[in-house]
């Protein structure tokens, strides 16, 4: 006890109630005392530091966990991917739609109908997608991804990431950037070589690739007596084309709001020359919006484009079902339709139904009609359909190449068709090339040459893969379709198509394993985000 | 161990992550992130749930 004398120790003792144990000096239980006492302050210590310690973790953690959040969120790369498996489902990518096309298949999802959707909710303001699919197609010879435009339109912007003919086609081919020619016996040296003298149009097939419109017109498709179509009533939208050497465009039509169907009727003709609007007239509904069933009248319609440049001229008769166009007198020799036609019935215009007469060069039709009263046989070329019940679809082929007949006794019927259609033989003409699709028959047709927009999908394992960008801008939002079907948020969603044309048809699937959306931006600083926020702040778009 | 130091780190422990909890719920409703996705904001709610528990008997034990 260096320094305590024995009175200073036995003073403290009383103080602090020591009491010595057997044989114990007074200071020597004073040191034990001291030492308990610099014991005791240190577990003290310790259990402040561990405590400490707890309390600074339990509050760094959900900082730091928001900072990631945040960073995260902010994307200041201006790269995210999205992954979408069946077992591993992404909160942006929210699966395969509707459940009706679609089922499970192992680690797969097969599709068996046509289209199916997929809904995506981009993680933020990004400018591009680049969708990747690994899929696995099962006698499905074609394969289409895409992305929707104008959903009331039925405007559909479409890739293709799988096309059996052009996979399996053994001709030579060239290809420039993502454009591929392939050529039967070769002739052209480059694509654009091509592209400066194509052959004949019927020799060549296209997927996905456009021509330029051709320079010469041939002298037969001025040549003729002027179309019309008086022997027939068409019901609804339609669109035709013809052409002309500089000749106006002049268009007599009659038609008949029949009211047949609530809501107002309103009539737009449209003309266009290269995907140029020259012309357009907007007729309002007749009055009557109730479907009373009666028609006011026949309505005439003049239209008249004068001075057009030479060229194929494309007019669109824009109306619901409830319109019937009753005449359609051109000023031009050719009127040929395209795709699709509606003939009408005829009641509230003549007496008795009349026979109609049609020629097309499609090879597979569909011929259906939605009445009773249209129940009939048809025939096309030298085959007779009997279609024998409403709504059913009767599908024909055409046993050769060209031009064939359909004869429709009563009217009323829905052709569906892979070509072109026309009144009479002489106002039919082909202004277009063969357009390759899951059924065409390059052999059948005579086709030399193939030129496509196609890019072969990877192969990865068992799996083909394939990618398509879009620009998201000019794609429609939706609202997301939440684990039940029901629509959830706002609409900000964008809807992707996988198609798959006449699947069901062919009892063919295809299988997707994965999905993999790439969303894709300009990347940004801090400055970047920092005025984000403040335009976020002020209520204002960037 | 000290009844008080405990006592102040599990009340620590629920606020923090109850906060948390509202914090991350918020972001996933407005914003769902793979990061949100990825740490589920109810491990915050479990952990909030366990801090109470703490609190209880830290001061069961105390009086």
């Amino acid at each position: 006890m260096g320094g305590y004398d024995s009175l200073y120790c036995e003073r403290v003792a009383r103080h602090c109630e020591l009491r010595c144990e057997r044989g114990e000096a007074i200071y020597e239980a004073i040191l034990r005392q001291h030492r308990l006492l610099r014991y005791a302050r240190n577990d003290r210590m310790k259990d402040i530091n561990i405590m400490f310690l707890l309390r600074t973790i339990i509050r760094f953690v959900p900082i730091i966990l928001l900072v990631w959040v945040g960073v995260s969120a902010l994307d200041m790369d201006g790269f995210t991917r999205a992954v979408w498996t069946p077992r591993d489902q992404s909160p942006f990518i929210h699966g395969l739609r509707p459940t009706s096309r679609v089922e499970a298949s192992g680690n797969a999802i097969r599709l068996t109908g046509d289209p199916v959707y997929l809904s995506v909710s981009p993680p933020g303001d990004y400018e591009r997608a680049i969708v990747k699919l690994w899929f696995r197609s099962n006698q499905q010879p074609m394969v289409e991804l895409g992305a929707t435009v104008n959903a009331l339109a039925g405007q559909i912007l479409l890739y293709p990431i799988w096309h059996q003919t052009l996979e399996h086609i053994s001709w030579p081919s060239i290809r420039e950037g993502d454009i591929v020619l392939y050529q039967r016996v070769p002739k052209y040296i480059d694509v654009s070589d091509f592209l400066d003298a194509p052959p004949e149009l019927s020799r060549i097939a296209t997927y996905h690739a456009e021509l330029p419109e051709t320079k010469t017109l041939p002298a037969s498709w001025m040549q003729g007596a002027t179309a019309s179509l008086t022997s027939a009533s068409l019901r609804g939208f339609h669109e035709f084309v013809t052409v002309t050497d500089g000749k106006d465009v002049v268009l007599d039509i009659v038609y008949m709001d029949m009211n047949r169907n609530p809501g107002a009727d309103p009539v737009t003709v449209r003309v266009y020359q290269s995907g140029r609007l020259l012309f357009e007239k907007t007729i309002k509904d007749d009055g009557v919006e109730a479907d009373t069933n009666a028609s006011l009248g026949q309505q005439k319609l003049h239209i008249a484009v004068e001075k057009p440049a030479a060229g194929i001229v494309k007019v669109e008769l824009n109306a619901n079902a409830d319109v019937y166009w009753r005449e359609i007198r051109l000023s031009l020799p050719k009127m040929t339709f395209l795709s699709n036609v509606t003939v009408g019935d005829e009641v509230g215009y003549l007496s008795t139904p009349r026979a109609v007469m049609l020629f097309t060069d499609a090879q597979h039709l569909t011929v259906f009609t939605r009445h009773a009263e249209g129940v009939q046989k048809v025939t096309v070329g030298d085959e007779v359909v009997d279609v024998a019940v409403p709504h059913e679809r009767y599908q024909v082929e055409s046993r050769t190449a060209g031009l064939s007949s359909v004869r429709i006794p009563r009217g009323d019927v829905v052709l569906v068709t892979d070509g072109l259609l026309a009144f009479s033989e002489s106002a039919f003409f082909d202004p277009f090339p063969v357009r390759l699709d899951d059924r065409t028959d390059l052999e059948k047709l005579n086709v030399d040459y193939v030129l496509a927009r196609y890019q072969s999908p990877k192969k990865e394992d068992d799996w083909l893969v394939a990618e398509a960008a879009f620009d998201l801008p000019s794609l429609e939002r939706e609202r997301a379709i939440g684990p039940h079907g029901e629509p959830v948020g706002r609409a900000e969603s964008l809807r992707f198509v996988v198609s798959a044309p006449r699947i069901g048809d062919r009892d063919a699937s295809v299988e997707v394993a994965r999905i993999e959306v790439e969303f894709e931006r300009e990347p940004r600083g801090f400055a970047d985000v920092f005025r984000i926020l403040l335009s976020k702040l002020k209520g204002t778009r960037i | 161990m000290n009844r008080d130091e405990q006592q102040c780190t599990a009340a620590t422990l629920y606020r923090v992550c109850a906060l948390s909890w509202v914090v991350f719920v918020t972001i996933e409703l407005l914003r769902p992130t793979t990061v949100t996705r990825l740490f589920s904001p109810h491990l915050f709610l479990v952990a909030c749930f366990a801090g109470v528990l703490w609190y209880y008997f830290s001061r069961k034990a105390q009086s």
